[in-house]
C-alpha cells in the first residue's frame, strides 16, 4: 500500500512518548498488582477466603468478573481481567481515534491525501500502530506477572515446556487425577475445582498441561501458580482485546464526523462491553460470551490458559477492520456516515462561561455517571468486602494503610473515595487544559478580542473543572451512600458517605489548578499536569505497598485528604484547597502577562 | 469629518518570536473614519501587528495606540469599541453558525437585529448548519456577520477575502463601503493589490516587519504600474508601463497586430521585486 510506510513511521514518531507511557504505565500497573498480590496472599487460607466471598457475591462478581483458580496466578488473572483489560482497550481506542478521525478534522489529512499515499493508508497507519501497542501491551503484561511470579515460575515454566510432552501422552484417567491433587495442593473449593474439571475436559490440551505439571513440579504450583503458560495467555489476552477494541474505534472513526464523538461512541462500547460481562459474571453467564472483555476472561488465564478463546476478540478485530475498510471507501474524506443535523440558527449563549459549559456539559454529564455507576458499584460491595477481610490480617494491614485505621467497611470506602479523587482530578485536568486547546486552535483569539477579559475567559473554563470534580464525587458518594445503605439498611449512610467523598475534591483541585497554572506560566508544557497526576496516584496507591518513606508519599495532595468516612476530618482539605487557589491566582497572574499563541 | 485624530497610531514597533524577528521597527498610522489597507506579503507581519493591536500578544518595543488606549492594558475596554475577523477562522464543531455571531455580538456589547438579518441575506449564509459543516469561506462569513453587525467604532479585519468568491467578495466590498459611509474605521489587512485599491483611502505597506511605504492611493500611484501580457503577429509581449502611457501602449500594439491581451496591475510580489531590485530574500516566505 503506497504510503503506508512513511505514515506507520509518522505515527510512530508523533507518538513516541504517549505509546510508550500506556504500555509501560499498564505493565507497572499489572507488575505492582501481580507482586502485592503474591505477598498478600502467600497463605493458600487467605486466598480460599477470597475464592469462597468475593467469588461468590454477585456485586464483587459483577466488578471484578469470576475466579478460575485459588493459586496466586489465578488471583492475579482474576483481578487483571476486567479493568485492566478495558484499559488496553480504551488505549487503543485513543490510538485509532489519533490517527484517523482526529487528522482528518484538523485537515492533516487532506495534507497528506494529497500526496502519494493509498487512500486506505491512514487508516492501515492507524491499526498497524494500535496493533503494534497491542503487542507492545502483551509483551510488557507477561514479562510482569513472570517478574512477579518470581523464580518459582522460570522453574515452572521450564518444568511446564518438559512435561507438555509427557502429559500429553498420559492420557484421560490422569486428568481427574490431576485436578484432584491440584485440590488437594492449592486447597480450592468445590466451586473452583467443578469449574476447573468442566474446563478442562472441554478445552483439552493446553488445560491438561497445566494439571500435569501440578503433578510434576507441585512445588511450583503450591508457591505461586504463575507459570510460562499462564502469562503469556494473560499477555495474549491483553493484545487480543486491545486489538478488537482498535477494530470498533476504526469503524467509529468512519461512522461519525469528529474525533471526539468517535471517541466517545468507542468508549461507549467498551463501557458496554464491561457492563454486559459484569451482568453475566453475576448472572446469566453466557452474557459474558457477548462482550470482547467477557472473551478475554473467559480465556482464563494463569488458571486454565483456554487459548482457542483468543480467536473470538481476534476474529472481531479482523471482522471490524473489513467493516471500516468497506465504509471507508463509501465516505468523502471528512464527512461521517450521517449527514450533519442543523442547529438553532438563532443562540441564547451570551457569557464565556455560558460557552465553556455548553463545549464542556457533554463531557461531564458523561463523567458523572460514570461516577454514579463506580460510586454504587462500590457503595453496595463494601459490606461484603469487610466480611471478607474480617481475619486475613495481611490484606487488612494494606487496606487500613490505604484506607485508615478504623472500621474495616469504613477504610475500604475511605480507600475507594480516594481512588476517585485521583480519577476526578484526571476530569479536572483535561477540563482545564480545553483553554489550551481553545487558544491553539485559534477559538479563543475571537472571544479575547471581544470586551472578555483573559481572566474571566480562563475562569469559565477552569470553574467547570472545579465544580466539576465537586460534582462527580458528590455523584459518587450519594450512589455509594444508596448503595451502602441498602446493604446496611441504615438511611444515614447516604448523606455521610456524600460528604465523605466530597472531603476528597480539594486534592483533585490542586491537580486542576496545577493545569491552571501551568497553562497560565509554561502553556507548552501543559502536559506536565497529567505527569503530575500520574505521580500522585503512584504514590499514593503504591507507595504503601512498596513501603516508601512517608516523607515521600507525603508529596501528593491525596495524602492529605481525610480517611472518610471513619477518620479525622483534620487540616488536609483546607490546606490543599488554599494550595489549589494559590496556584490558580498563579496561573492566572502568568496568563495575563504571556503572549497568546494560535497555531 | 476629523482628520486628525488617530484610530491606530503604531511606531518602532518590534515583536520577536524567538530568534526570529516577526517586527522590525514597524509604523502604521490609521486616521479615524478611514479605510486603510494594510499590504504586504504572506509571513510580512500584519497578523502579528494585529495581534499586538488586540493585546494577544506584549509588543517588545515602541509605542503603540489604539482608540487612544494602550491595547495590552485596557484591552477589555477597547474591545467594546471594535470587531476583529480573524484570517483563518476556526469555529466550534458543534456550534450553528448563528448561535456564534450571537454570542460574539453579545460579548462586544450588542448586535443590530435588521442588520444581522440583512448580512446572513447578502452573504447567503445559512446559520443554522453547524461549525464543523462550514466551508472556509463560511466560516469567514460568520465572522464577517458577527462583525458588520455590531455597534463599534473600528473594524479590524485579517485577510478577511481569503476564503471568499467573486460574488462574495463583491458583497464584502459594498459592507465596507457602507462602513465608511457610517462613518467607521476599518484597517484591512491584505495581500491583494487589487481588492485594497478599490476599497481603501490609504495604505500601508510592509515586508519583512517593516514599512515600506504608506500614503494615500495617490501619493502611491507610481508604484501601480500595468502589466500587459499581449500576442502579436511579431511575438509575444510582456512588460510594464505607467498609466500615462497607456494610450501610446496600445496604439503600437494594434500596430504589431494584437490577437490576444491581458492587462492587471502587477501582484504585490513584482512591486516589490522591482522597487527593491533583487528578490526580496524573506518577502516570499511562507506564514
Ligand atoms: N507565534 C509565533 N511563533 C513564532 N513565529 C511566529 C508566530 N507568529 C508569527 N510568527 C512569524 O512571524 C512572521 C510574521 O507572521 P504573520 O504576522 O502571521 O504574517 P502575515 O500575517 O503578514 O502573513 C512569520 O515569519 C511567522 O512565521
Ligand atoms: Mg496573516
Amino acid at each position: 500500500m503506497t504510503g503506508l510506510r512513511i505514515l506507520f513511521g509518522l505515527a510512530l514518531r508523533r507518538d513516541r512518548v504517549m505509546l510508550p507511557a500506556w504500555v509501560l504505565g499498564l505493565g507497572a500497573a499489572v507488575l505492582v498488582t501481580s507482586t502485592s498480590y503474591a505477598d498478600l496472599y502467600k497463605d493458600p487460607a487467605s486466598r480460599r477466603e477470597v475464592v469462597t466471598t468475593l467469588g461468590e457475591t454477585p456485586a464483587t462478581l459483577a466488578l471484578y468478573g469470576r475466579i478460575y483458580a485459588d493459586s496466586v496466578g489465578g488471583l492475579v488473572g482474576w483481578r487483571l481481567g476486567g479493568i485492566a483489560l478495558a484499559l488496553a482497550g480504551l488505549m487503543t481506542i485513543l490510538l485509532v481515534t489519533r490517527h484517523t478521525r482526529a487528522d482528518e478534522e484538523t485537515g492533516r489529512a487532506e495534507l497528506l491525501g494529497a500526496t502519494v499515499v493509498d487512500r486506505r493508508a491512514p487508516l492501515a497507519a492507524a491499526l498497524l500502530v494500535a496493533t503494534t501497542a497491542s503487542l507492545a501491551l502483551g509483551v510488557v503484561v507477561t514479562l510482569a506477572v513472570l517478574a512477579a511470579g518470581g523464580g518459582d515460575a522460570t522453574a515452572s515454566a521450564l518444568v511446564d515446556g518438559a512435561t507438555l510432552a509427557s502429559a500429553a501422552t498420559s492420557g484421560g484417567t490422569t486428568l481427574a487425577d490431576t485436578a484432584a491433587l491440584a485440590a488437594a495442593t492449592t486447597g480450592g473449593t468445590a466451586l473452583t475445582d467443578t469449574a476447573a474439571l468442566a474446563s478442562a475436559a472441554t478445552t483439552g490440551g493446553t488445560v491438561f498441561a497445566d494439571g500435569a505439571t501440578l503433578v510434576f513440579a507441585p512445588a511450583a504450583s503450591a508457591g505461586t501458580g504463575i507459570d510460562l503458560a499462564g502469562a503469556l495467555a494473560l499477555g495474549a489476552t491483553f493484545a487480543a482485546v486491545g486489538l478488537a477494541f482498535a477494530g470498533v474505534a476504526a469503524v467509529t472513526a468512519q461512522v461519525t464526523d469528529s474525533s471526539r464523538s468517535a471517541n466517545g461512541l468507542a468508549v461507549g462500547v467498551l463501557g458496554a462491553a464491561f457492563a454486559i460481562r459484569a451482568l453475566g459474571d453475576a448472572g446469566p453467564h453466557w452474557l459474558s460470551w457477548l462482550s470482547p472483555i467477557g472473551w478475554g476472561q473467559q480465556v482464563r488465564a494463569l488458571a486454565e490458559n483456554r487459548w482457542p478463546v483468543l480467536l473470538l476478540p481476534l476474529a472481531l478485530a479482523a471482522i471490524l477492520t473489513v467493516v471500516a475498510t468497506v465504509l471507508h471507501a463509501r465516505r468523502d474524506l471528512g464527512a461521517g456516515l450521517f449527514p450533519p443535523r442543523p442547529g438553532p440558527p438563532r443562540g441564547a449563549l451570551a457569557t464565556p462561561l455560558q460557552l465553556a459549559f455548553r463545549l464542556q456539559r457533554g463531557a461531564l454529564v458523561g463523567w458523572a455517571a460514570g461516577f454514579a455507576i463506580l460510586g454504587a458499584a462500590f457503595g453496595s460491595i463494601a459490606q461484603d468486602i469487610g466480611d471478607v477481610i474480617g481475619d486475613s490480617t495481611d490484606v487488612k494491614h494494606a487496606l487500613q494503610t490505604l484506607g485508615g485505621q478504623q472500621d474495616l467497611v469504613d477504610a475500604y470506602l475511605s480507600a475507594t473515595f480516594g481512588i476517585l479523587a485521583l480519577i476526578a482530578a484526571a476530569y479536572a485536568i483535561q477540563a482545564v487544559l480545553r483553554l489550551r486547546g481553545e487558544e491553539t486552535s485559534g477559538r479563543a483569539e475571537p472571544i479575547l478580542a471581544t470586551a472578555t477579559s483573559r481572566t474571566r475567559w480562563a475562569l469559565s473554563h477552569a470553574s467547570i473543572a472545579f465544580a466539576g470534580v465537586a460534582l462527580l464525587l458528590a455523584a459518587a458518594g450519594l450512589a455509594a451512600g444508596l448503595g451502602h445503605a441498602a446493604q446496611t439498611g441504615d438511611a444515614n449512610e447516604i448523606p455521610r458517605l456524600t460528604a465523605a467523598a466530597l472531603t476528597q475534591a480539594p486534592a483533585a483541585w490542586v491537580l486542576a489548578a496545577l493545569a491552571l497554572a501551568l497553562f497560565g506560566a509554561i502553556p507548552k508544557g501543559t502536559a506536565a499536569a497529567w505527569g503530575a497526576l500520574a505521580l500522585a496516584l503512584a504514590l499514593v496507591e503504591l507507595g504503601p505497598l512498596a513501603d516508601l518513606p512517608q516523607t515521600l508519599i507525603d508529596v501528593s495532595p491525596f495524602a492529605h485528604s481525610p480517611q472518610l468516612p471513619g477518620g479525622e476530618l483534620g487540616a488536609g482539605p483546607i490546606l490543599n484547597a488554599t494550595l489549589a487557589a494559590g496556584l490558580a491566582a498563579a496561573g492566572l497572574y502568568g496568563l495575563r502577562r504571556r503572549d497568546l499563541t494560535s497555531s | 469629518m476629523f482628520r486628525t485624530v488617530s484610530a491606530i497610531a503604531i511606531s518602532g514597533l518590534v515583536k520577536t518570536f524567538g530568534a526570529s524577528r516577526a517586527l522590525d521597527g514597524l509604523e502604521l498610522e490609521v486616521a479615524e473614519g478611514e479605510v486603510h489597507g494594510f499590504l504586504g506579503p504572506n509571513g510580512a507581519g500584519k497578523s502579528t501587528t494585529i495581534r499586538v493591536l488586540l493585546g494577544l500578544l506584549r509588543a517588545d518595543a515602541g509605542s503603540v495606540s489604539l482608540l487612544g488606549g494602550d491595547p495590552w492594558g485596557e484591552a477589555t475596554a477597547l474591545h467594546r469599541r471594535l470587531a476583529y475577523v480573524p484570517g483563518d477562522v476556526t469555529l466550534w464543531p458543534n456550534l450553528s453558525g448563528g448561535e456564534v455571531i450571537d454570542l460574539l455580538g453579545r460579548l462586544r456589547g450588542g448586535l443590530d437585529e435588521e442588520r444581522r438579518a440583512a448580512l446572513l441575506e447578502r452573504f447567503e449564509l445559512d446559520p443554522a448548519k453547524k461549525g464543523r459543516a462550514y466551508s472556509k469561506g463560511n466560516r469567514q462569513k460568520v465572522a464577517l456577520v458577527a462583525a458588520f453587525a455590531s455597534d463599534v467604532e473600528l473594524l479590524i479585519l485579517d485577510e478577511p477575502t481569503s476564503g471568499l468568491d467573486p460574488l462574495m467578495e463583491e458583497v464584502f466590498r459594498a459592507c465596507v463601503a457602507e462602513e465608511r459611509a457610517r462613518g467607521r474605521t476599518v484597517l484591512l489587512s491584505s495581500h491583494i493589490l487589487s481588492e485594497v485599491e478599490a476599497l481603501c483611502d490609504r495604505v500601508t505597506i510592509i515586508r519583512a516587519g517593516r514599512t515600506v511605504e504608506s500614503g494615500s492611493l495617490a501619493e502611491l500611484r507610481h508604484l501601480t504600474r500595468i502589466t500587459i501580457e499581449a500576442e502579436t503577429t511579431a511575438g509575444p509581449v510582456h512588460e510594464q508601463v505607467e498609466p500615462g502611457e497607456l494610450p501610446a501602449t496600445l496604439q503600437r500594439l494594434a500596430h504589431a497586430g494584437v490577437t490576444n491581451l491581458v492587462a492587471h496591475p502587477p501582484t504585490l510580489e513584482e512591486l516589490f521585486l522591482r522597487h527593491y531590485g533583487a528578490a526580496p530574500e524573506e518577502a516570499g516566505r511562507s506564514e
